[in-house]
């Protein structure tokens, strides 16, 4: 009996011509492509931009030490096929970025299911906004030390990623940073965000400020035309070191005083102290090369920030200007650590060894093997119920971290999936759908003959959004809003085929139109495709009501549902389909599937 | 970035713009050469309050917003730099409701906030300095302070 087969038989699905997309290869895609292989899928595409590094082999079981530097979602596909499968698999791997331009919108509608299994929000967030336009279903998860989800997103059904959007990285406020800072992790942003970025990425940063004096006596005018005189340039004949020491001595002498003396500063706070290099005995900065678990003394640090300064100058002078900070380059992390241990202690706060530092900077949130593993694990299961169409039964799957002494936190534990939020800004009112060529529509004629005679709009403006985020505006009903350069745009775009703009504009394209005269909004998804006469006669189709839509979706789930459960229903007699309904049935009733104690 | 909740918010704010706005000021998504338009990246202006030392200049603002927003406020950085205790000398704009951690909240509107920088043009907070000249001016010198407000408005206009 073949994989496919066992699976239809405990599961009811047919995997058998699904084609199924994953996106990402790392550590829940290596678990992903290996569960699907072994369940028989047959058709599988793994995309995915990263080449695989020293440290994820400790989790992405497809990656052995010798296939470093190859990217990830290749040796997956590789490696996967070694796992005992059935005949006619057919694996293909892209090494690129899902959110690239060759990713179309027909692209994603070619897949039965997508699967996520990504690391980052942006990425999340792209395909769940390719997905919604496209129609088909996607799996999201996430794992983030010992928690992990899984749930399904099917448009007009279930919540989409953005209905509850992700909380956003902590920031700070950049006055907090510069002026007064109370925390490490303050310390840690001002050395990685203002004086690294402004030192080796030479990008302009707020780390000019306040406490600048310099061309203070300036007139407001000349001082806008002429910006003060640059203290973190290194002159012709400056050494590597004497340039270091002059930047510590602004950063943590010079501008300290200078804050200082802002007296309102410290009406409530207490003083920074500054630091007087000249007064300090400086050990061998190599000495500290190991030195991970215990904080740098001030004199430590100071040695450190030096000589990091001068090594990077010198030996990595190619790089001075286009360097970003990396938590894994060994200079970068120990300048970081002593710029922000030196300023810490100028402020009175602890300071943190380097070992701290990199995880801060570096936003590291451990990756355990076991949680990817069962992550991997639920999506599949939902994958099943979906392309069984049994997407009523599909769970809101969820890992927690077990919590000792109170019984009732389970270790796996699923709920059921909300339906979308009514004023989600992605996933709501689904845009109706405007089919026409392209290639042969001019803006004119779509402002004309669909736009004002179709849809009666009066004076519309019309914003475009392209699938990556490209924008444009094509035309500006509020005419007083205009000024010639504008107006001169708008006019140039007239003759325009829709897909010659300098946004082309393709399927999947999205536009907005409104007219604030009539208080009259509509969102259009453009459709490319060549219509015959027959088919539409204007030359363009434009979809009712996106209510119908929906409507027609529930009914086709609805059919799902009625003839999954037949299938049911016939296989009653089985015992394997018996056996896994069984366990649903228990799922469901208990609502749990472990209970630790 | 395309399905993002910053770009439907930004959207919106567009629209609500168009439709009312308050007279002198202007606010749009930076147009690039070949016409695209970049919705994170907006050029405002925000004309000095009637009857104070800033009446009569424009003033120059950019608006620079990021994915997270509206659960971050957007960067505002007057550019030209501005003289004024409560702005950086990069023109970064130090004010508690562009502040996550104090008032931001996300219902704030472009609108409002717009509104609130003109209103702290005339009513800066000496607790909280940002720019040191001005902020020894306004708290040591008033008419030093003023007649620098007035030469830089007369600089500033359209």
């Amino acid at each position: 009996m073949s994989r496919a087969a066992t699976t239809l038989a405990i599961t009811g699905c047919d995997v058998r011509g699904k084609k199924i997309l994953v996106v990402g290869a790392g550590g829940i895609g290596c678990e992903l492509v290996k569960n699907l292989v072994l369940s028989g899928f047959e058709k599988i595409l793994m995309v995915d931009l990263d080449t695989i590094d020293y440290s994820n082999l400790n989790r992405q079981f497809l990656f052995r030490a010798k296939h470093v530097g190859r990217p990830k979602a290749d040796v997956a596909r590789e490696s996967a096929l070694e796992f005992p499968h059935d005949e006619g698999i057919e694996i293909t791997s892209q090494h690129a970025n899902i959110k690239s331009q060759a990713f179309t919108l027909d692209f994603f509608r070619s897949f039965s299911i997508v699967l996520n299994a990504l690391d980052n929000v942006d990425a999340r967030r792209h395909v769940n906004h390719a997905c919604l336009l496209a129609g088909v279903p996607l799996i999201e998860s996430g794992t983030q030390g010992y928690l992990g989800q899984v749930y399904v997103i099917l448009k007009g059904k279930t919540q989409c990623y953005m209905c509850d959007p992700p909380a956003p990285p902590k920031t700070y406020p950049i006055c907090t940073i510069r002026n007064h800072p109370d925390k490490p992790v303050h310390c840690i942003a001002w050395a990685k965000e203002l004086l690294f970025k402004k030192l080796f990425a030479g990008e302009e940063t707020d780390l000019v400020d306040a406490t600048e004096a310099e061309g203070a006596e300036q007139e407001p005018s000349e001082r806008a035309a002429a910006p003060p005189p640059e203290r973190f340039q290194r002159q012709e004949d400056e050494d590597a070191t004497s340039y270091a020491r002059r930047v510590f001595a602004t950063v943590f002498e010079v501008d300290v005083k200078r804050l200082l003396s802002m007296e309102t500063l410290w009406k409530e706070r207490a003083k920074p102290t500054a630091i007087d290099l000249s007064g300090l005995a400086l050990p061998d900065a190599a000495t500290l090369a190991e030195v991970e678990q215990r904080p740098w003394s001030i004199e430590e640090c100071s040695a450190v920030f030096i000589e990091t300064i001068r090594f990077i100058l010198e030996e990595r002078g190619s790089e001075v200007g286009s360097l970003s900070f990396d938590k894994d380059d060994p200079q970068a992390l120990d300048f970081v650590t002593a710029a922000a241990n030196l300023r810490a202690s100028i402020f009175g706060i602890p300071r943190l060894s380097r070992w701290d530092v990199k995880e801060i900077a570096g936003n590291i949130i451990p990756a355990i093997a076991t949680t990817n593993a069962i992550i991997a694990g639920f999506i599949v299961l939902e994958a099943f119920k979906v392309l069984a169409g049994r997407v009523d039964e599909c769970k809101y799957a969820v890992c927690n971290r077990h919590l000792a002494g109170r019984k009732r936190d389970l270790l796996l534990n699923n709920t059921t999936l909300d339906p979308p939020r009514p004023d989600c800004t992605v996933c709501s009112g689904s845009p109706r759908k405007l089919t026409l060529d392209t290639t042969k529509w001019t803006v004119q004629a779509l402002l004309e003959t669909i736009l004002r005679q179709h849809l009666s709009f009066q004076s519309p403006t019309i914003d475009c959004e392209t699938l990556w985020g490209m924008h444009d505006q094509l035309c500006e009903g509020a005419v007083d809003e205009i000024d010639e350069e504008e107006a001169q745009k708008y006019e140039r775009y007239l003759p325009l085929a829709l897909s010659a703009l300098p946004v082309p504009i393709t399927s999947g394209t999205v536009l907005d139109l409104f007219d604030t005269s009539q208080d009259l909004s509509m969102k259009i998804m453009v459709e490319h495709r060549a219509l015959s006469h027959e088919e539409a006669p204007l030359g363009f189709l434009l979809s009712e009501e996106a209510q119908e839509e929906a409507k027609e979706a529930s009914h086709a789930v609805a059919d799902a549902v009625k003839s999954a459960k037949r299938v049911r229903t016939e296989d009653d007699e089985r015992d394997p389909a018996e056996t896994a309904m069984k366990m649903r049935a228990k799922e469901d009733d208990a609502d749990e599937i472990v209970l630790l104690d | 970035m395309a399905g993002s909740v910053a770009r439907g918010r930004l959207q919106e704010e567009r629209k609500m713009w168009r439709r009312d706005h308050p007279h002198g000021f202007v606010a749009k998504p930076r147009s690039h050469a070949d016409g695209s338009q970049d919705m994170m990246l907006w050029d405002c202006v925000i004309p000095g309050k009637k009857d104070t030392i800033w009446e009569g200049g424009m003033y120059k603002l950019i608006m620079e917003f990021t994915d997270e927003y509206p659960a971050k406020p957007p960067k505002c950085k007057f550019c030209p730099p501005l003289f004024h205790p409560n702005v950086y000398p990069s023109g970064t704009v130090c004010l508690s409701i562009l502040n996550e951690e104090k008032d931001w909240k996300a219902s704030i509107t472009i609108k409002q906030i717009l509104l609130g920088i003109q209103d702290l043009l005339d009513n800066p907070n000496p607790d909280d300095p940002a720019q040191k000249e001005p902020y020894l001016a306004f708290t040591k010198d008033k008419v030093a302070y003023v007649r620098k407000v007035r030469e830089q408005a007369a600089s500033m206009q359209m």
